[in-house]
């Protein structure tokens, strides 16, 4: 099965993980990762590898890196341990959002890495929506 | 295939009963059993919103949905069925629908209820349907979600309302 990291900045990443156990229960091989505003980045790092580690010793074969925001901190972070990985090993999806992270936790197992990266972009994408523009749709 | 599961929520379809309990059972169906529902259209646009694309949802005031359901129109379908309070699902029962399980979900605070656990509070009504569906063999337990822990929820009723 593959494990997830979400690596976020402050409590985002945590809270993300509170809020996906609301709705689908405690699930498991998923961590949060925050970034304070006092850490260094070598300090994620570790974060993100101790993470890592964890989930590999809890049975992940693959680890999929959830991220808040492209270009940030985080994912430059993330981007480094990608560079330093076999292809298949690691992924990192930036833009995580509620959706993404149930998609991502949802039949995890029967899924390649880059088969759930698939199915996980697709899911955030399609979570975005203009409420008034598709209510205007469907009333009229 | 059917119906596979019965819940009273009274938020009827979101997340907990869309990505929750429909992914895990894997749904093409979701029937909301409620006249407040039916009679809104903008209600029943967000009920219908709410699901994925490839889950149908129905909004049917529960005489229709006893009547539906009875004409075993949901035979070929793996459907949840979602009522607002016990009271619709007694209807139902009433109705003569074949109902064997019945999962509680969120019953939300409002005044003139009282709480009985962190997302059941239940009026005097609530507490008769749900004491009535039980004594005509109802299995009535109260699960938020698949993962979580069934839990007997009878004999945690007031007996007092």
């Amino acid at each position: 099965m593959t494990g997830i990291i979400i690596v976020a900045h402050g409590e985002l990443a945590g809270e993300l993980v509170n809020s996906v156990a609301m709705i689908m229960g405690r699930v498991p091989l998923l961590r949060a990762v925050g970034l304070g505003s006092d850490q260094s980045l070598d300090d994620l790092k570790r974060e993100i590898e101790e993470a890592w580690q964890e989930l590999e010793r809890g049975g992940a074969r693959q680890i999929l890196v959830l991220v808040d925001m492209f270009g940030g901190s985080c994912s430059n972070v993330a981007a480094r341990l990608v560079c330093d990985s076999e292809p298949g090993q690691i992924a990192v999806v930036t833009g995580v959002n509620l959706p993404m992270v149930l998609e991502a936790s949802i039949d995890r197992d029967l899924y390649q890495l880059k088969d759930l990266v698939d199915k996980v972009v697709k899911a955030g994408r399609k979570s975005i929506v203009d409420v008034r523009a598709v209510l205007a749709e469907k009333l009229r | 295939m059917g119906v596979l599961l019965y819940r009273v929520d009274d938020r009827l379809i979101h997340g907990q009963v869309v990505v929750g309990w429909g992914r895990f059972l894997k749904i093409n169906s979701i029937l909301v059993c409620s006249e407040r529902v039916a009679d809104d259209e903008l209600a029943r646009t967000m009920m219908e919103m709410g699901a994925p694309a490839d889950v149908k949802v129905e909004v049917l005031r529960p005489k229709e949905a006893a009547a539906k359901l009875n004409r075993d129109a949901f035979a070929e379908r793996d459907a949840i069925v979602l009522f607002e309070t016990p009271a619709d699902a007694l209807y139902l029962l009433n109705m003569n629908v074949k109902i064997e399980k019945l999962n509680i979900g969120g019953m939300h605070f409002r005044p003139g209820k009282r709480q009985i656990m962190e997302s059941v509070s239940v009026d005097k009504e609530d507490c008769r349907a749900l004491h009535e569906l039980s004594a005509r063999n109802v299995e009535v337990y109260f699960q938020m979600v698949p993962q979580a822990r069934p839990v007997e929820i009878i004999s945690k009723l007031p007996c007092d309302l």
